[in-house]
């Protein structure tokens, strides 16, 4: 378990928390609840081609061996995107991904990464991985860490592939923006 | 306004005009200083917020995902405005900034979050504007940003703006002076002419002089009022000037009046002194002759009634002598030159002496006494005043006569003064009419003319006498032969 900064206990969980218990000195919030509460934003800054045909949930699909336990279940409880409860799917075929709005791609599925995202193609799913050449390899966002602190690269060719709209708010924080 | 007190009337003029114009000024520049002060700090309030929303909202995913780095990236944005000092971008709790941005970087201080900021809007501080700006994100409160900016462009601007005062008070006094020195002669051409004029006829006691009044204003009103003064002095002086003509006409009528019966008088006196004088002589010459060719038939009785008609007509003659004397004292004509009093006093010592050589008298006259006076009347004074002297010390051993003169503010009064009988001063206004007497016959003889005499010929030179005495304790006789000053 990666330790990150300071500064994040107030912030990156802000979003996340509020709403949920008032966090009183909260514990410093581990990798997997940083990256669940990105995840969670990153929905705010990207718009889906058809967002009134989606259906009754928002669907945040984990592909492959979930390294967030219980933290992305407890993170997203209750909450709402586009006006749909989000809800958290653990599938184990690439094919059940394109029904989800975003599809996080566990290190796991490194290896068949390129098989995935072949079969995703013509959806219009957010893909989300955590290996290093995510990106490189067709991925839309990639989790990485520098000094400790949770930061992402951006394939914008591929977002825009998907027909999705990403905010310049969200492209700009990237670390890595391949176009 | 005491300054103003010693200057002329056109200094005065003139320093009013500047005054007004510099008090009008100098307030129009601070209304002026203090609007702009206050519209700038306005326009910069409303800057900076605008900055701050714009800021703000570039905030809000660099919040979102933690990103410090591109927080402080997003806050160099404010570089653009020079006048911020300082900016946060602070965490909803807590006071640690999740990024600043500095404008002096040099700076060894690190820029601080004031503790007393606005939770929201603006606040200005003695020498700095903090603004502070909520960052929302769908409703909620993810963080604030703070702004600090200085009020250096004010201050600047507000220099400027004084230098530009100072130039244009400095122009605008020089052509109030100007402007001064035009327009207060209207005002005080006219007052220095009716000065001018006032000086005129105080100086040359000339009230035909007239002032010209330029206007129907009040220094218009003034120099006409002044002019009628003129007019009413100057027919007051002609006034005055026919009433003084006729009170001496009448005046001269008067005295001549007077002196044809004076004259008329003295003639009278002296031709009835002088007549008297024949018919006296005879009494006095038969009385003689009968006493010395018809003595011896005479019994004792009847020739002590010839001495006693002798006697009788003796002093009847000293009589009509004085009554002459007096008569020819006013008749004759006064000859005023420089005469030696001194002298005049020895001389009629030494007669006195001469005449009466049974007699011990000391005598002290001052020496160098001289007047401008008729000689010959003034021997009179002397032979009258030192004549009494003598014979009012007649029953005294030491018997002693001092002639001097006594010198004080009003003039020069001569005196005789004696150690003798003296008299009352309770009489004293009584010693100069004519046939007074104070003392009995039987212890001084004379006839009570003398000192009229006296009178009328210090008169005569236009001067006064009195006395000062007490009885047994001498007396002193002073006279002026001048009016006093």
């Amino acid at each position: 378990m990666v330790r990150v900064g300071r500064t994040v206990v107030a912030l990156g969980m802000t979003m996340v928390l509020t709403g949920l218990a008032e966090p009183v000195e909260a514990p410093r919030p581990t990798e997997y609840e940083v990256k669940a509460a990105f995840l969670y934003n990153f929905a705010k800054f990207v718009k889906w081609p058809d967002e009134k045909g989606l259906g009754a949930t928002f669907v945040i699909a984990v592909l492959g061996e979930d390294p967030f336990g219980g933290v992305l279940d407890r993170t997203l409880a209750g909450k709402t995107i586009l006006d749909r409860k989000v809800e958290v799917r653990r599938i184990g075929s690439p094919e059940a991904g394109s029904r989800a709005q975003i599809l996080f791609v566990g290190s796991s599925e490194k290896v068949r990464l390129a098989e995935i995202l072949k079969a995703l193609q013509g959806s219009t799913v957010l893909t989300v991985g955590e290996t290093e050449d995510f990106t490189d390899r067709g991925g839309m966002i990639a989790f990485r860490l520098r000094n400790d602190v949770v930061r992402f690269d951006i394939n914008l060719d591929q977002v825009e592939r998907a027909r999705l709209k990403m905010s310049s708010q969200l492209i700009r924080l990237a670390q890595r923006v391949i176009s | 306004m005491r300054i103003l007190r010693g200057l002329t009337i056109r200094q005065k003029l003139i320093s009013i005009g500047m005054l007004s114009s510099l008090t009008a000024l100098v307030a129009a520049s601070v209304a002026f200083l203090a609007f702009d002060a206050y519209t700038f700090r306005q326009r910069l309030a409303r800057r900076i917020l605008t900055e701050a929303q714009i800021t703000g909202l570039n905030s809000i995913t660099p919040l979102l995902f933690n990103d410090a780095e591109a927080a402080t990236a997003t806050l160099g944005g404010l570089r653009a405005e020079p006048a911020v000092v300082a900016a946060f971008v602070l965490p909803p709790e807590g006071s640690e900034p999740f990024a600043t941005y500095a404008r002096d970087r040099g700076s060894a201080v690190a820029p601080m979050v004031p503790p007393d900021a606005p939770k929201e809007g603006h606040l200005y501080r003695s020498d700095e504007l903090l603004v502070s700006e909520p960052i929302r994100f769908e409703g909620k409160v993810i963080g604030s940003l703070l702004v600090r900016a200085d009020l250096g462009e004010l201050r600047d601007r507000q220099r400027r703006y004084a230098g530009m005062v100072a130039v244009i008070l400095a122009g605008s006094l020089l052509l109030a002076v100007v402007i001064s020195r035009f327009v207060q002669k209207t005002i005080s051409r006219p007052i220095l002419h009716l000065a001018e004029t006032a000086r005129a006829v105080s100086a040359h006691k000339d009230y035909s002089v007239r002032a010209v009044a330029e206007g129907k204003d009040e220094i218009g009103q003034l120099v006409n009022t002044f002019n009628e003064m003129l007019d009413q002095i100057a027919q007051q002086n002609a006034a005055l000037e026919e009433g003084r003509r006729e009170l001496e006409g009448r005046v001269e009528a008067r005295t001549l009046d007077l002196a044809a019966a004076n004259k008329e008088l003295e003639a009278f006196s002296y031709s009835v002194s002088h007549d008297l004088r024949a018919p006296l002589r005879a009494i006095d010459g038969f009385s003689k002759a009968l006493l010395s060719d018809y003595g011896p038939q005479l019994d004792e009785r009847a020739r002590h009634y010839l001495d006693r008609v002798r006697a009788g007509t003796q002093r009847m003659s000293g009589l009509i002598d004085d009554l002459l004397g007096l008569a020819r004292v006013s008749r004759r004509e006064l000859v005023r030159q420089e005469v030696d009093v001194s002298e005049i006093a020895r001389r009629v010592a030494a007669e006195l002496a001469r005449h009466h050589p049974e007699r011990a008298v000391r005598v002290e006259i001052r020496d160098g006494l001289s007047a401008d006076a008729d000689s010959h009347l003034l021997t009179i004074v002397f032979e009258n005043l030192m004549g009494n002297a003598w014979k009012f010390t007649g029953k005294r051993d030491d018997a002693t006569i001092e002639v001097g003169h006594e010198v004080d503010g009003r003039g020069r009064a001569f005196y005789v003064r004696d150690n003798g009988a003296g008299f009352d001063m309770a009489y004293a206004d009584k010693l100069f009419g004519a046939f007074q007497r104070l003392h009995a016959d039987e212890d001084f003889e004379g006839t009570g003319i003398g000192l009229a005499t006296v009178q009328r010929i210090v008169s005569r030179h236009g001067g006064h006498i009195w006395a000062e005495g007490a009885v047994d304790k001498g007396a002193t006789f002073y006279f002026t032969l001048e009016q006093s000053s």
